[in-house]
Parts: structure tokens; C-alpha cells; sequence
């Protein structure tokens, strides 16, 4: 079954290129700009997940949060939030969020987020996530190529499952460093450690029989998938 | 100076001033009054003298029995002219009273007379009375002895006085003062001042609680003001990062454009890793963090180092540590996560690309980090300062800026030299 989203965002061009870019991966996402229009399209359809800006026109994410809590919709929440204060994610987490990501953010770690989300309540992180000969058990954290376990690095397997979850996408090298090292990306970019992790994967899993699915974009960055 | 100090000399001053002028007008006006009784005294005599002429006593014999000098001259005619009084001073005609009044004459008390003529059957006199001045003699000193022991007498009534006074009177005022130091304006607490019965203290006290509370309201908004600018600036610009993705996901999009949209989507991060430097220092400008506690440095270097672990074998970087583990300052906790991540982060980025090291030392007077790297090409008197960057490198230059705002609030004092192709920044911490 698709996974279902709504998008609680009041910047119009925002909330369509996160339509747009989750579309493309199979999401079926539906679009509210209001706080209020938010409340009518969860009284209408069930969602698997909400991504909500914290600052609506008439209303705050927080508030919205509140209102989804209230009504025991099971929807998973991840806050995107211009405010990159403590207090503000604090607040998030206590009214019950599932997940926070500060803007601007890639659109390649939104689906990221949301799809380990789906994951782990949809499956409670039984699932295994496959791609063609490579299929990734996720709560033990191993891999396998054509049924043979291979040992993986913690950064080496985190890249991998960011590969497949944004399969046939251009990422970028600053994506990658963000969803690797967080607060530290900057220092990836600025060394060859990326480079570094992207070779040894390539190599572990072509050495293991996988077919060589990483293409490297000369500049801007890699792309997974056939 | 103090203002009790400042009180006391002032009114010390004052008091001299008055007690003086007071003491001279004092002192003519004595001096008139006695002129004025010698005068009384002396028409008194003169009329004791003609009675006694008119009975036929001889001028002989007055010589030798009034206690006031009598000088008797014979005068061939009568001028006419009416008893005047004379002050006697020294080389006057009289010369057989010289001597006598040399004596009596002291220098303001000057001897007074009573000059008058008389016809007797026989002869015409004119006779000059002569006060005698014995008691007036010693008035002059009793008067400046009286002034200068009614001036020290005031001057420490003056400032037992104003001690006491003031204590009493400007108890509100340094209760306020109190009050005005132990407010804290990120702490949104109201200044509570009790009332006093001085109208100016409450009036200051009514200012002061008005202002603070105008303070606080601004700070809110200015607060208020620095959010919604991140926020508003954030919101573009990751609309533009999400389009510069989407364009990125394009299939018929050229390698060439694509390297035009990255250069354009590192722009973009630069801005948001600036906007976010900024307002992590309007944070630490307004003192908006608080709450100080004793954070173990040993604890903070070896997390940091935990973190970039990574990229120190990356870069193949030698770190020497040299901590004395015991050592701690006094610092919020989170201030000290971005002070030790912005150090030790710098150390690493800008170390030179392989086989560098870093060298932590760590005693009770400061911190010291040192890590090879490229000599700065740009003066490096203002390595702390805003957007300060060495031409070469891609840093915003905010780290050290924040690292130097940190420094500020805590009161340690930093500084950065270049020496044998070693970057070292030591934090002065006791």
C-alpha cells in the first residue's frame, strides 16, 4: 500500500517541490496551507504521516500537534521548522512529534525521514528494505547481496539505506554530509571523507556480487539506482 | 568619591564660608556698638566736666581723678565749633597721652574721644576726654576665639549629622541600587521596590520600575524580532534549496547547469550557516543564556574529539593531549558544547590535509589549543571579529566570533598567534 502524507506547509512553493519530490518516490501526498484546511483533510482521509511547518497562517504546527494527539489519529508528525531553537524542539517533542527538521533542509532527507518513519511503525522495523540483489534487514542492521551477509560500516550502511530510500535521485554531496554527520556536515564537505565512504561501499558491494549502482555526478554528487 | 564624603566636604566648605563672612559682620557690628556706648559714655563725662568746671573746680585737678584721660588746652578764642568725637590714633597731637595710648591703643579698638570747648570765667579751654579703653582691650580676641570654637563646633556637628542623616535618608536609594544590580533582564522578572517616604525616591523608584519594564517589553520584541527574522529568512531560502534540488532532478539537465546549481545551492548553505551564526550571537549579545555550572574541560575536549574522530584519521592529525583532568569553569553547559565544538572543529578544519596535529593543553590558568595549518595571508588582529576570513578558506569567520562572544560573557581572555606553522589560540581561564 502507498504511503500517505499531508503536507502542512503555508509556503506554496515549498510544499510543492515536497509534493513533487515524494510524489516522484511513490508517496501519495496531499497539500493543506492553513491550519484549518489541515483539520478538514484529517477529518476526510487517514494519513501515515504529517509534515508540518511550525509557523501557519492561522495557527501554529504546535497547535495542530495538539489537535492530532486529541483525536488519536495514529498519523506519524515530523516538524519542519524555520526555528532552530531548543525550546521550540523541545516543545515538538513534548506535544508528541515524531521527528524535527530544521530549515532549509533536502528534499532527499525529508524522504529519508519519513520513510524510516513509515518503516519502523508500519513494520516495527521488521521490514526489509531491498533493492534489486541488495536487501537490508533493518533492525539488526545487516545487509545482504544475493542472499550472502556482507559486514558494512555503521557510516557505510547509513549511506546505503539513504541510497535506497532516494533511489534514481541526483543527491547531492551536501545532502549526503547532512544526513551523515548532522551538525558536523561541514567538515565532510570540506574533506574527502564522503569520497572515502562512497568508495569503500561501491567496493564491498561489488566485490560481493551487487552490480556497481552508484553514479557518480562529476560536482554535484551521486545517484543510486539502474 | 562617596556621596556621604562628598556631602560632608561640601557642607564643611559652606559652613567656613558663612561662619567667617558671619564672623566679620559679627565683628564690625560689635565694634560699632562699643564705638556707639564710648560715645554715650564720653557725653556722660563731658557733662560731669563742665558741671564740675562751672562749680570752679581747677582743669589741675581733673587730671589726677577721673579714670578717663582729660586733656585741657588752653585756647585764646572760643571757634565755635560743636564737641565732635575723634578716634585716637597713634602720632597724634597729644603728645603727652602718647605713650600712654600706644599702650591702650590696640590696632582695631582704636581709643575714643570727645573733643569739646568751654569758656571759663578766665580762660577758654578746649578739653579732649579720653576713654579709657581697659576692658574693650581683650574683646577683639574673646570675639575670634568665640568664632573659631563655634566653627570647629559646627563642622563636627556638620558631620555627625549628615552621617546619620544620610544614612537614614538614602537607605531607599541603595536599596534600589540593589535592586537595579540584581536585575537580570533575560530572567523577565519585575522590578519590585518597596515604597519610602521621600517623594524623590518614590518618584525614582516609580521611573525606574516604569523603564524596567519598557526594557523587558523591548527585549521581548527584540527577541520576538530575532526569531522571526530566522524564521523569514530561513523560509526563503529553503524554498530556493528545494528548487535547486528539484532543477537537480531534472533528466535532460547538462553537466553544466548542474555545476551552476551547485555553486548556487554552497551560496545557499553559506547564507544559512550565516544566518544561523548570527543568531546564535544576537543570542549571547542579549545575554540570553544564563545558568552557569561547573563543566569538566577534560570531559568537553574528549567529547568533541569523540565526535570529529572521523575526520582527525581522515586527515591523518596527530593530538597530543596534555589535561590536567581536574579542572573546571564555570560556564553554561551549552555555551561550553559550542565554545569546545567551534574550537576544536576550527583545529581540524583548517588543519593542513595530511599528517597535521593538535596539540590540547590544559592547566589551571588556560587552555591552550594549537594545530598546524597554512600561514594566515591577513593580519590576524581581527582573527575574533565578525566575518573576519583568511582569503583562502571557505569559513564564514562567525566560529570565532562566537568563540570570542563566549569568552566576553565568561570574563577569560583569548588570544591567537601564528608561530612555527602552528595556529595557537590559548583561553585565559582563571
Amino acid at each position: 500500500m502507498n504511503t500517505t502524507i499531508l503536507v502542512v506547509e503555508d509556503e506554496k512553493p515549498l510544499s510543492e517541490d515536497i509534493t513533487q519530490y515524494l510524489t516522484k518516490s511513490g508517496i501519495t501526498c496531499t497539500q493543506a496551507y492553513t491550519y484549518n484546511s489541515a483539520v478538514t483533510k484529517l477529518g476526510s482521509a487517514a494519513f501515515d504521516c504529517l509534515v508540518i511547518d511550525i509557523g501557519l497562517p492561522d495557527g501554529s504546527g504546535i497547535d495542530l500537534i495538539n489537535y492530532v494527539k486529541r483525536k488519536k489519529y495514529e498519523s506519524g508528525l515530523i516538524i519542519i521548522s524555520a526555528r532552530n531553537s531548543l525550546e521550540d524542539k523541545l516543545e515538538g517533542f513534548e506535544t508528541g512529534a515524531d521527528d524535527f527538521l530544521v530549515k532549509p533542509f533536502h528534499l532527499s532527507e525529508l524522504n529519508a525521514r519519513i520513510n524510516a518513519f513509515v518503516r519502523r511503525k508500519k513494520f516495527d522495523n521488521q521490514e526489509v528494505l531491498e533493492f534489486n540483489e541488495i536487501s537490508i534487514q533493518l533492525q539488526s542492521k545487516t545487509v545482504f547481496v544475493n542472499g550472502k551477509k556482507i559486514s558494512l560500516t555503521k557510516k557505510e550502511m547509513d549511506l546505503l539505506i539513504y541510497f535506497i530510500s532516494n533511489t534514481n535521485k541526483l543527491i547531492t554531496k551536501d545532502a549526503i554530509a547532512y544526513n551523515l554527520w548532522k551538525n558536523n556536515a561541514d567538515l565532510a564537505i570540506s574533506s574527502e571523507i564522503i569520497y572515502t565512504h562512497i568508495k569503500n561501499l561501491r567496493k564491498k558491494l561489488v566485490e560481493n556480487g551487487a552490480k556497481d549502482y552508484v553514479q557518480a555526478v562529476y560536482g554535484v554528487g551521486y545517484k543510486f539506482g539502474e | 568619591m562617596k556621596l556621604l564624603y562628598k556631602n560632608i566636604l561640601i557642607n564643611a566648605l559652606a559652613s567656613l564660608l558663612i561662619i567667617f563672612v558671619g564672623g566679620v559682620i559679627t565683628y564690625f557690628f560689635i565694634v560699632h556698638k562699643i564705638q556707639q556706648e564710648s560715645h554715650e559714655h564720653l557725653i556722660g563725662e563731658k557733662q560731669v566736666v563742665e558741671k564740675q568746671l562751672q562749680q570752679g573746680i581747677s582743669p589741675d585737678f581733673f587730671k589726677n581723678n577721673i579714670g578717663d584721660e582729660i586733656i585741657f588746652k588752653q585756647i585764646t578764642a572760643l571757634s565755635g565749633r560743636k564737641p565732635f568725637f575723634k578716634t585716637i590714633e597713634e602720632n597724634e597731637e597729644y603728645e603727652e597721652v602718647n605713650e600712654q595710648l600706644e599702650k591702650t591703643n590696640n590696632d582695631v579698638f582704636n581709643t575714643q574721644a570727645i573733643v569739646f570747648e568751654y569758656a571759663a570765667k578766665d580762660k577758654d579751654y578746649q578739653v579732649t576726654i579720653i576713654k579709657s579703653s581697659d576692658n574693650d582691650e581683650e574683646l577683639g580676641d574673646n570675639i575670634s576665639q568665640a568664632v573659631t570654637i563655634s566653627a570647629g563646633l559646627m563642622i563636627i556637628a556638620i558631620v555627625l549629622v549628615n552621617t546619620f542623616i544620610y544614612k537614614r535618608i538614602w537607605r531607599p536609594f541603595y536599596r534600589t541600587l540593589k535592586e537595579l544590580k540584581n536585575f537580570t533582564i533575560s530572567k523577565h522578572q519585575a522590578i519590585k521596590i518597596s515604597k519610602t517616604n521621600t517623594t524623590e525616591f518614590n518618584q525614582l523608584n516609580n521611573a525606574i520600575t516604569l523603564m524596567a519594564e519598557k526594557i523587558s517589553h523591548d527585549y521581548l520584541s527584540l527577541k520576538e524580532f530575532t526569531e522571526n527574522a530566522s524564521h523569514e529568512i530561513q523560509t526563503p531560502l529553503a524554498i530556493i534549496n528545494s528548487k535547486i534540488e528539484m532543477c537537480l532532478q531534472d533528466k535532460q539537465l547538462g553537466s553544466e547547469q548542474a555545476t551552476l546549481l551547485i555553486e548556487a545551492s554552497h551560496a545557499v548553505n553559506n547564507l544559512v550557516n550565516l544566518n544561523k551564526g548570527l543568531i546564535t550571537l544576537t543570542k549571547l549579545d542579549n545575554n540570553q543564556i544564563d545558568l552557569p555550572s561547573d563543566v569538566n574541560v577534560n570531559d568537553k575536549i574528549h567529547k568533541r574529539l569523540n565526535l570529529f574522530e572521523e575526520f582527525i584519521q581522515e586527515k591523518d592529525i596527530d593530538v597530543n593531549l596534555k589535561i590536567d583532568k581536574s579542572i573546571t569553569i564555570k560556564i553554561n553547559p551549552a555555551l561550553a558544547g559550542i565554545l569546545f565544538d567551534n574550537l576544536i572543529k576550527n583545529a581540524v578544519k583548517h588543519n593542513i590535509d595530511t599528517g597535521g596535529k593538535i596539540d590540547i593543553e590544559v592547566t589551571k590558568e588556560c587552555i591552550k589549543i594549537a594545530n598546524t595549518g597554512i600561514e594566515p595571508k591577513v593580519s590576524t588582529d581581527k582573527f575574533f571579529e565578525r566575518f573576519y576570513k583568511d582569503s583562502k578558506q571557505e569559513s564564514l569567520g562567525l566560529g570565532l566570533a562566537i568563540v570570542k562572544k563566549i569568552c566576553d560573557i565568561y570574563g577569560f581572555k583569548i588570544s591567537y598567534n601564528y608561530t612555527e606553522g602552528l595556529h595557537i589560540i590559548i583561553l585565559h581561564i582563571l
